[in-house]
């Protein structure tokens, strides 16, 4: 395997979470068993020969090495004493190394260059492949606005509807989010080296204990919902199917994810709504029933065909990659342990403040949805979809770009080659900064011309509400920074550096919440959002230091990773 | 129940892989079934089947797949608590790393630099060994004071070349701490080690010997440094990369030769490089391979071979045994004898490439009724007796079991004049030189036009086998070699 193949990376596992390197894959043997066939040409003479062994295997190593070549293609002492009049195959290697053509030394590798049309046709992929998570996202939307419904929203919802909808869809991505990262860091190792009957089995087992986990907490958020009071029985039935739905396409997505299936993905969300629109138009089912069924319909598909992908492979692998077998349980959970606990920190930190929000004041629920919050920070992360598709192009170019720096300098270079890949992460960093401007000023004309129109319908709260348009500009402020933090973490995670992504990102959410907690309080409860942006701030900082001090020995990390 | 054990060190061979110097082992545990055998077998990859139904003197196996896993716990010692692989980690901290285990890294890296050296005693190799089996391989070499140990190390050390890059150095790195994966595994106290190849194996056979007094048998059937010097020169790596592992090579030969009691090569022909490489001329005894001449009988041509001149060949078809050489024998061999017939038994699944390239190469040259690839012979003691003669095209070869079993069946053979080949062939076939189709097919139809040249070889050829290449023969001297080594050292 290349290293370039090497250093191929899962990719994000949800929408803006950090892109996971895979797993080490297992490295193979470099010496082959056996020499390529060469002949040459009969009798030739001393100088000949030693073009010949040159052009065969370049420059030889040694005198050894010649006399070893010279075996090797079939000149015997005999052939030595023959046809060239010396004593063996050794001293007619001595004669040889004294006629070699000079040797060139250690070629400066040449960088590839892309033309200008190529660099921008990878671009567009890889940018592409990063809007790809806000696909399902965005379907939804469209449904919505089309259909009046969508795989889990109604604009018939009421807002203790969709209350009961916000808890279980946080609770879900959060809790499933620990093991599509475990998933997408470990799975495609197997992939890669064609273990396919090992990859299926850690898969399935993943998932499996990713479900398990999910009806564990499931329960558990039942029993402290039925305890306290807040909830009605019915309140936690819908609750309870919501979430687990929820769990179930967060894990059959993030299967498909991880095998690369984009565009099953794509086609499962769509039959989905399809499937809700019909319910939803055509008949007299209950909404809540309605998106059940919507839900089942795509975690079924999704399931299938990652079902269907992964035993066709696994039946197809071929010889001894049959035999595969995968190291105990403790130490693969050892090795996605921070991937894992990154992926649910992250979604910890994108619903902390929504549930600080929801949870502040009297409300009729518990946990109450005020809908000019949730519009005013849908908008602001509309506005930073742009730099964080970008962040898969930072991370494909990031790998591309460890190996030839490395090759670039010599081992008494050192520092200049860790100030190369500072300089290369300065730059990216300033692109998503551009990016996030950009996105910014897109999202706030975007709403100004949709109110002008008249086509922000029921999202016209963004341009009337102040709260919606106080919690807009602060969650600007707050996603840039968890974008940056983002960023930061793509680097140390890619080197291999997980548990620094998660210390910058842990003390982020801590701060989110109290801060959050602290505010609403006190004062409103939109200014739990305070709490976010304070808390990005921190994640920002964090993660950045983590970044630079990485960076600054990228020479020994990006050894050290694979 | 035995009461002498051996640790038997094979090399992508024995028991997982078939071929001549597997046939060697299962020979020597089966014929020496009064030692109890511990097999350490090296591999490339952790996933592979036994390829041979182990003897009762065969009491366990220790594998040790070099590449396909991300750290000892995963496979080769997943024997180990993670309790204790917990222990190791915390133990092996950046601080004892630099102050302990870079000086070992500066001693191998000087001694890898080294164009030769006298006679080494194994001891980095042994205090290496020690420093694994109490600390962890993973936090151990990913570490950065090995790192920078390393860097540093290569930045000085490069001689009058260009230095190496970061890259090359990285790649470097990583390749040393694969391929000395066998210092972390623990080696048994037994009687004897034994390793097929002075190679990564040997590690094995040299910790015994420092560590637990083992006597230590080092037997070679090629030579393994030089088909490093070949499988590395034509290797795609950088200067530095091929610099880097002959280095690597060298060294791990030179400590296998000099620590070992006894050398044994399969055949005179190895002493040639063994000895300039450190193996003292006294500790080298030629052991020659030998065959059950009761098993592989003459025998008269089958109905299916009766009608036409055959040329039977034993080989698993990859490069180094030249198929090409013999297909395009086959060629000139048709042009005096129009329905000559070449078999060729053995496993295609060795170099699928390559395969491909020799079918293609069939097809080209019309030879598809000529040259047939028969896969696997169900008795392979009679495969021979459906030629008239055998042959063997190989570029490199130690002592061949397939030249050995031929002439116990009287079937003369045309084989290419490499490795131990003349020992064993002289004055019973023909030796043609290696890559020459022309000569290669000009002796075969020599010895096929010939019935009378081709009795008279064949009955030789089997008279020398009885005489001097007898499994009896070539056990016995194992047998002495072993009861001489476990003997006590006179006061």
């Amino acid at each position: 395997m290349s290293d370039e193949d090497r250093q191929e990376h899962a990719g994000p596992a949800g929408p803006g979470l950090a892109p996971t390197p895979v797993a080490e894959p297992p490295e193979t043997d470099p010496v082959g068993p056996a020499p390529e066939a060469a002949t040459p040409p009969a009798r030739q003479t001393v100088p000949e020969l030693a073009v010949f062994i040159v052009e065969h295997a370049g420059p030889p190593i040694d005198v050894w090495a010649l006399a070893a070549l010279l075996e090797s293609v079939g000149i015997r002492d005999r052939d030595a004493v023959e046809r060239f009049g010396l004593p063996d195959v050794f001293a007619l290697a001595r004669a040889v190394q004294a006629e070699l053509p000079e040797a060139p030394g250690d070629v400066a590798v040449e960088e590839e260059r892309r033309t200008r049309r190529e660099g921008l046709t990878r671009f567009a992929k890889i940018y592409g492949r990063g809007t790809f998570f806000f696909v399902p996202l965005a379907l939804q939307l469209v449904a919505l606005l089309v259909f009046d419904v969508s795989q889990f929203a109604s604009l018939d919802f009421t807002n203790a509807d969709a209350s009961r909808v916000a808890v279980a869809a946080a609770l879900s991505f959060t809790v499933t989010a620990a093991f599509s990262q475990a998933l997408g860091y470990l799975a495609p190792v197997y992939i890669e080296s064609g273990k396919h009957m090992a990859a299926e089995t850690v898969s399935w087992t993943i998932i499996g204990l990713g479900a398990l986990a999910a009806m564990v907490v499931g329960a558990i958020a039942y029993a402290v919902g039925y305890t306290t009071d807040g909830y009605s029985h019915h309140d936690l039935t819908v609750m309870t199917a919501y979430y687990l739905l929820l769990a179930a396409q967060g894990l059959a997505g993030a299967m498909l994810y991880m095998l690369r299936k984009y565009l099953a993905m794509v086609v499962a969300t769509i039959i989905s709504l399809a499937v809700a629109a019909a319910l939803y138009h055509w008949t007299s089912v209950k909404i809540e029933k309605v998106h059940y069924a919507a839900l089942a319909v795509g975690v079924l598909i999704e399931l299938g065909v990652g079902l269907v992908i992964m035993h066709r492979r696994a039946r197809n692998t071929k010889g001894d990659l049959r035999l595969a077998r995968l190291p105990r349980a403790r130490i693969l959970a050892r090795r996605a342990l921070p991937f894992a606990l990154y992926g649910v920190i992250y979604f910890l930190f994108l619903t902390s403040d929504r549930a600080v929000a929801w949870a502040a004041g009297s409300n009729p629920l518990p946990l109450w949805f005020h809908t000019p919050y949730e519009l005013g920070l849908d908008f602001a992360l509309g506005g930073i979809v742009f730099a964080l598709a970008f962040l898969e192009v930072t991370v494909e170019d990031f790998s591309e770009m460890l190996t030839p720096a490395a090759e670039r300098f010599r081992v008494d270079a050192v520092r200049e080659h860790n100030r190369a890949v500072a300089r290369f992460w300065s730059k990216q960093l300033a692109y998503i900064g551009v990016l996030m401007a950009a996105g910014a000023w897109l999202a706030v004309s975007g709403a100004v011309l949709l109110h002008k129109l008249g086509a922000l319908g029921a999202a016209e709260k963004i341009y009337d509400d102040p709260v919606s348009r106080y919690v807009f500009g602060l969650g600007l402020l707050g996603y840039a920074m968890l974008t940056l933090g983002i960023a930061n973490s793509v680097f140390v995670m890619s080197l291999n550096r997980p548990w620094r992504a998660v210390t910058a990102i842990g003390p982020g959410v801590l701060v989110s919440v109290v801060v959050g907690i602290v505010a609403t309080s006190r004062y409103d409860y939109w200014t739990a959002v305070f709490g976010m942006v304070v808390g990005a701030g921190v994640f920002a900082v964090l993660s950045s230091w983590q970044a630079w001090r990485t960076l600054r020995q990228a020479d020994f990390h990006s050894y050290a990773a694979y | 129940m035995a009461d002498t054990t051996v640790l038997l060190c094979t090399e992508g061979t024995y028991p997982y892989v078939g071929g001549g110097v597997s046939t060697w082992c299962d020979i020597l545990c089966r014929e020496l079934e009064e030692y109890e055998f511990t097999l350490y077998a090296v591999t490339g990859e952790p996933e592979v089947r036994l390829r041979y139904e182990l003897p009762p003197n065969v009491t366990g196996t220790i594998h040790v797949p070099l590449w396909g896993s991300r750290e000892p716990a995963d496979y080769v010692l997943s024997g180990v608590s993670l309790a204790e692989h917990a222990a190791r980690r915390k133990r092996t901290t950046p601080h004892v790393v630099e102050q302990h285990f870079v000086p070992l890294l500066h001693r191998l890296l000087a001694a890898m630099a080294a164009d030769s050296s006298p006679e080494d005693d194994g001891t980095l190799v042994w205090e290496m060994w020690r420093w694994f089996q109490e600390h962890d391989w993973r936090a151990t070499w990913k570490s950065r004071p090995a790192w920078e140990g390393f860097v540093e190390m290569t930045a000085v050390s490069h001689g009058a070349l260009e230095p190496p890059s970061l890259e090359d150095a990285a790649t470097a790195l990583r390749w040393l701490a694969n391929y000395l994966l066998p210092l972390v595994v623990p080696v048994p106290r037994t009687d004897l080690a034994h390793t097929t190849i002075a190679g990564f194996p040997g590690i094995a056979g040299v910790v015994a010997k420092l560590e637990h007094g083992t006597p230590f048998i080092v037997t070679e059937h090629g030579v393994w440094v030089r088909e490093r010097y070949i499988s590395i020169s034509t290797g795609p790596f950088t200067p530095y990369g091929k610099r880097f592992l002959m280095g690597l090579s060298r060294y791990l030969a030179r400590v296998n030769y000099g620590v070992a009691d006894v050398i044994s090569p399969v055949t005179g022909f190895n002493r040639r490089w063994e000895l300039p490489y450190g193996a003292p001329a006294e500790r080298v005894e030629t052991i020659a391979n030998g065959i059950d001449p009761g098993l592989f009988m003459p025998s008269a041509k089958p109905e299916s071979t009766r009608d036409r001149p055959v040329v039977v060949a034993a080989a698993r078809v990859f490069p180094l045994k030249d198929i090409e050489t013999m297909i395009r024998a086959a060629e000139v061999a048709r042009r005096s004898l129009p329905d000559v017939l070449f078999l060729i038994y053995g496993s295609l699944d060795a170099d699928l490439p390559y395969v491909e390239r020799c079918r293609a190469l069939i097809a080209e040259l019309g030879l598809e009724e000529t040259f047939v690839f028969a896969g696997h012979h169900t008795k392979p003691a009679e495969l021979y007796n459906e030629g008239d003669i055998s042959a063997l095209s190989s570029i490199s070869e130690g002592f061949p079991y397939t030249v050995l079993e031929s002439m116990a069946c009287a079937r003369p053979v045309v084989a290419t004049d490499v490795g131990g080949v003349r020992e064993a062939l002289e004055g019973f076939g023909i030796l043609v030189p290696p890559r020459d189709h022309e000569a290669f097919g000009e002796a075969c139809v020599t010895l096929l036009r010939n019935p009378e040249l081709r009795g008279r070889m064949g009955r030789q050829a089997r008279e020398a086998v009885l005489a001097r290449f007898r499994t009896s023969h070539s056990i016995g001297a194992y047998r002495e070699v072993y009861e001489r080594m476990r003997a006590p050292v006179p006061a």
